[in-house]
């Protein structure tokens, strides 16, 4: 099965000509899917996320419209109506896409073109949904630190194979992942800590589906690569249908360790060590 | 006739001394030339841009510059909110704008637009504003002369508007009948001079008469056009041709 795409761009300056990514559109089959910047629901969006758009009364009609359209099954008209703020353009085709439903295609797209450009690059000042959980990042760090396998400036110790952070990992749609840890010794394994359980379970939602995009992402650059998924997820949030959806969209992508588990917490640093002081 | 907004992108210096305050602009435009398949583009934009402000519809203001050693159309860049807005939902558009939308019923029948559709009509629903553009399909429009000419003649009795995306929803006769009568207004000479002016910019000589008596004919004909094809009309109720 595969998945065609296109993507709303948004000029806000006819003379530089420099769009900018702010929605995805997915069809498979009969069905399309799509999701724009700002949008809480389909149709509704929140206006705090859009202080880089110049004129968010007229992004609101312009999504407005796409939803419209959409809801006709008309994407030929979507990509008619082109102007000089905004257009669609054809972004291609998503071969191999398996079992997933359009809207987890159109998840894995839009973090990629409108959250992994866009969206980061100019929202540096609000709290993003796909912000990293700094307390269970560092609370992680610690333990790594602790059993001296994680890279620190001038450590003279290290082990051959030390976790490392701040590394670029290349992508096959983005070149300049920057995952939370990676740890190599001939396979890449990359890590990326997700906290489940925030009150904001649809932001944790977000953040689950951008990592496993990102894992994807990798994954498809490199067929060896392992992804982990480092999660703090309770039996109660795991009733959040949030929650649910994070967890299928990252397990789909990445082993899932559970930090709160003492049991998988205690194997995933084993792993690590081995790995970590292996030859 | 509601004010519109333009992009300006670019203030420079004050214009000098004695002039209270003003300064250089320059404001956004769109230009347009004539092709091998349009070849009275521009001729055709200059009328219809100059028929529709006589009667004060909400159109970009437009004038004629060079480019490449030829005549374009420009017309100013409207900015109804600051940014390009969507193609308009016709239904909205009557519903919100119901007057301005029998206006541009009745023009576009007067100058044989056969191509209004949603993306040459834009709507701020926010502001309840309307704006026309875009008439390269609407009056003297074919590949050489004759077909335009011949296409104003088969339409000489006809509405002339195809699938206009307003005339299924407008709703309101009376505008309709207070919209032809400001057409009917528009002076002889003013609509022969627009024709003549569009004579320096493409239209042929040969057909500037034709043109002329074409314009000036049809204000008289709107009235019986839009009353002998009312199912063109769903929504109105038959009584339009009453006096109000």
């Amino acid at each position: 099965m595969s998945a065609r795409y296109w993507v709303a761009k948004y000029i806000s300056d006819v003379f530089r000509d420099e769009p900018r990514n702010v929605g995805v559109f997915v069809q498979v089959g009969d069905v399309i899917s799509a999701r724009f910047l700002g949008e809480t629901d389909p149709g509704i969006v929140d206006r705090r996320k859009l202080k880089s758009v110049s004129y968010p009364d007229v992004y609101h009609q312009w999504v407005t419209y796409w939803r419209k359209q959409i809801s006709k099954l008309s994407i030929e008209s979507v990509v008619g109506a082109n102007t000089t703020s905004y257009r669609v353009v054809e972004g291609g085709t998503v071969t191999e896409t398996g079992d997933d439903s359009p809207e987890q295609i159109t998840s894995y797209l839009y973090a990629l073109l409108v959250e992994g450009g866009f969206s980061e690059a100019v929202a540096q000042e609000e709290e993003t949904e796909t912000e990293r959980p700094v307390d269970l990042e560092i609370e992680i760090v610690t333990e790594l630190k602790t059993l001296r396998i994680l890279a620190e400036g001038d450590d003279l110790f290290l082990p051959r194979h030390p976790i490392r952070r701040n590394i670029i990992i290349p992508g096959q749609h983005y070149n300049a992942h920057k995952p939370a840890l990676v740890q190599e010794n001939g396979i890449c394994y990359v890590m990326e800590v997700i906290d489940l359980t925030s009150s904001k379970k649809k932001n944790s939602r977000d953040r689950a589906g951008w990592v496993a995009s990102m894992f994807r992402d990798i994954k498809l650059a490199q067929d060896t690569a392992q992804t982990i998924g480092l999660v703090r997820v309770t039996e109660q949030d795991r009733e959040n249908e949030y929650v649910k959806n994070g967890l299928s969209l990252l397990s789909a992508e990445a082993s899932i360790v559970n930090w709160l588990e003492t049991l998988e917490r205690q194997e995933f640093l084993r792993q690590r060590q081995i790995i970590a002081e292996a030859f | 006739m509601p004010q519109t907004q333009y992009k300006v992108w670019h203030v420079g210096s004050p214009v000098g001394q004695g002039v209270m305050g003003s300064v250089h602009i320059g404001v956004a435009g769109i230009a347009k030339a004539a092709t091998p398949d349009l070849p009275f583009v521009v001729a055709n934009e200059l009328i219809c841009y100059n028929l529709a402000r006589a009667i004060l519809l909400p159109i970009p203001p437009g004038f004629i510059i060079t480019r490449d050693n030829a005549p374009n159309y420009a017309s100013l860049d409207f900015n109804l909110s600051g940014a390009a807005l969507p193609p308009a939902d016709p239904e909205i558009v009557v519903r919100d704008s119901s007057y301005t939308a029998g206006g541009i019923l009745v023009y576009d029948v007067w100058v044989v637009n056969t191509d209004r559709h949603e993306a040459n009509l834009a709507h701020d629903q926010l502001r309840n504003k309307v704006e026309i553009f875009d008439h390269s399909h609407a009056f003297f429009h074919g590949s050489d002369a004759r077909t335009a000419k011949d296409r104003l003649v088969q339409n000489e009795n006809e509405l002339g508007i195809g699938g206009h995306c307003l005339a299924r929803e407008i709703v309101d006769p009376m505008s309709i009948e207070q919209w032809i009568r400001r057409i009917e207004s528009v002076p002889d000479f003013y609509i022969k001079d627009v024709i003549k002016a569009a004579t320096d910019v493409g239209l042929p000589n040969d057909d500037e008469q034709f043109c002329a008596d074409f314009l000036c004919g049809r204000r008289y004909k709107l009235r019986d056009l839009v009353r002998d094809n009312q199912n063109a009309f769903p929504k109105i109720q038959p009584i339009l041709g009453a006096q109000p």
